[in-house]
């Protein structure tokens, strides 16, 4: 046999390549087919949560709808019944200030006349109690007085006692 | 020129000349300083307190060196006489009070004495034509008044109570002025340089006056009673200070100052008759202490103490009075009757016996 007859490392290398490769292709082959499938099954899902989703959404509309309708059923009345208050309300304070300026015009005069008087009052007042004030100082300078004059009586008795006593050791 | 009648009342320093010997210039000076200070302080008080106008109106006074001079004519010799007696007993109280003397007195040592002589008489003042010419236009008081009360004032160290030594005159007017409580001693006729004849000199034994601390000056009276207390426990207490102590307890339970004020006095009462030669006065004022004192009240001690004092004095008016009250107090009328009988035998005026007189007669 000759060298190139016999046989070399490198064909069992690449036959043994050429079946790694195979298999490769086969798991590839078979993970794309399951993956297709996989693919198909999330499909169908997705479709399936899509259609609820809609169904949700479309009975969510119907009930927002339905509550729409009776809160506006149940505020109308009132929202009529607070615009006529409303009304009554401005009705009311365009009364009472026309009101108010009649009296202020009314009561102008009367009031500077009751001011004038309580200010005379306020005068006199502090000129009474003043004239208090001023008696009152003059009974405490009185009492200290009285005080002082028993306190010197006091004292002109003392000295009586102890001249008298003087005398009569 | 203007003559007066002037109480004149001199003092000063005994035995100063023994004491600039042994002290030094400058100790001998401190005390004099003292000393004048306390002259100052006391009769300034005094003539303000009783209301004499000074500057030479109603009196005068002058201090130089260890010696003091009064001088006070306001035309009530009564008045004055008991002004020159306060002033005396005063000074005495406050030198004996003083810094210097209570240092002698911490260390028991013999305290330094005031001498006093006071005389009554005719004095002329007069403002002198140098006086006005050296610009200093203040009266001179002259007169021989002057030069006796001098004298007399020299003659106070031989005394033993007061060494307050006062001249005939003055002793004649307060024998007829029974409103002064003094009593003096028997008279003492002593030959004065330069006078040639004998004069009588008497020593005051005994003055009570409610008068003599509440007229002090205050800062001289703050502690005032704790000095002489604590001087009538020194070994040799001077025999006036249990007097005018024991008239200031007197005082503090007459005005209910200090309710027990009479055990205190008591006590001191019974030391005094140890120490007092004169001892009326002393009795006097057990009987008074055991009449009116609270916690000592004990009419019969009262009666006894005051019997005591009419054994030396029978004529005593105030241990008659007493006498009469306690017995009247005792329920004795009779008695009582005749003790104010006694004491109008010896003062037909006197106006307490005549009005207890008169009660009983309309009792009856």
């Amino acid at each position: 046999m000759t060298l190139g007859e016999l046989p070399s490392g490198g064909i069992y290398i690449d036959i043994a390549l050429g079946l790694m490769v195979l298999l490769v292709l086969f798991l590839q082959m078979a993970v794309q087919q399951r993956t297709r499938k996989k693919n198909t099954e999330l499909e169908k899902r997705i479709a399936a949560i899509e259609q609820g989703q809609a169904e949700v959404f479309a009975n969510l509309d119907k009930k927002s709808n339905a509550l729409k309708e009776i809160v506006f059923e149940k505020t109308k009345p009132m929202t009529n019944k607070l615009n006529e208050l409303s009304k009554k309300a401005n009705s009311m304070l365009e009364r009472n200030e026309a009101v108010r300026h009649e009296l202020e015009d009314q009561i102008g005069p009367l009031k500077a006349s009751v001011d004038e008087t309580a200010a005379k009052f306020n005068s006199s007042q502090d000129a009474i109690r003043k004239v208090v004030q001023d008696g009152k100082n003059e009974i405490e300078r009185m009492t200290k007085e009285v005080e002082g004059f028993k306190e010197e009586i006091r004292k002109v008795k003392d000295f009586i006692r102890d001249g008298i006593i003087d005398i009569e050791l | 020129m203007k003559e007066s009648n002037a109480t004149i009342l001199f003092a000063d320093l005994m035995n100063s000349t023994e004491l600039a010997k042994n002290l030094t210039l400058l100790e001998y000076d401190d005390m004099l300083v003292d000393f004048q200070n306390t002259m100052f302080e006391v009769v300034s008080h005094h003539l303000d307190y009783f209301g004499y106008e000074g500057e030479g109106v109603d009196s005068e006074w002058s201090i130089s060196g260890d010696e003091l001079r009064v001088f006070l004519y306001s035309d009530n010799m009564d008045f004055d006489i008991r002004s020159a007696l306060l002033i005396a007993t005063k000074i005495k109280l406050a030198w004996l009070s003083s810094a210097f003397n209570q240092r002698v007195l911490s260390e028991q040592r013999l305290v330094s004495r005031i001498g006093v002589g006071i005389n009554c008489g005719k004095v002329i003042k007069d403002v002198r034509p140098w006086r006005v010419k050296i610009g200093k236009a203040g009266q001179n008081i002259e007169g021989y008044a002057i030069n006796l009360t001098k004298r007399i004032e020299s003659a106070s160290r031989e005394g033993n109570v007061y060494q307050i030594m006062v001249g005939a005159s003055l002793y004649k007017r307060c024998q007829q002025n029974k409103r002064i409580n003094v009593a003096f001693s028997h008279p003492r006729s002593l030959v004065f340089k330069g006078l040639g004849q004998k004069i009588p000199v008497y020593e005051v034994v005994s003055f009570v006056s409610f008068e003599i601390l509440p007229s002090m000056p205050v800062p001289f009276q703050e502690g005032l009673m704790e000095k002489m207390e604590n001087t009538v426990r020194d070994a040799m207490p001077e025999p006036w200070i249990f007097i005018v102590l024991l008239r200031s307890y007197i005082s503090m339970l007459a005005l209910s100052r200090d309710e027990h004020a009479d055990v205190k006095a008591v006590e001191l009462a019974q030391q005094a008759l140890d120490v007092v030669d004169y001892k009326p006065v002393i009795y006097n004022m057990l009987g008074w202490l055991y009449t009116n004192g609270r916690n000592v009240r004990n009419l019969e001690m009262a009666f006894h103490y005051l019997d005591q004092c009419l054994g030396l004095e029978p004529k005593n008016e105030a241990a008659l009075l007493h006498r009469a009250r306690i017995l009247e107090e005792m329920g004795q009328t009779d008695l009582a009757r005749h003790a104010y009988q006694e004491i109008l035998f010896q003062n037909r005026q006197h106006p307490i016996a005549r009005r207890k007189l008169a009660q009983y007669q309309v009792a009856n």
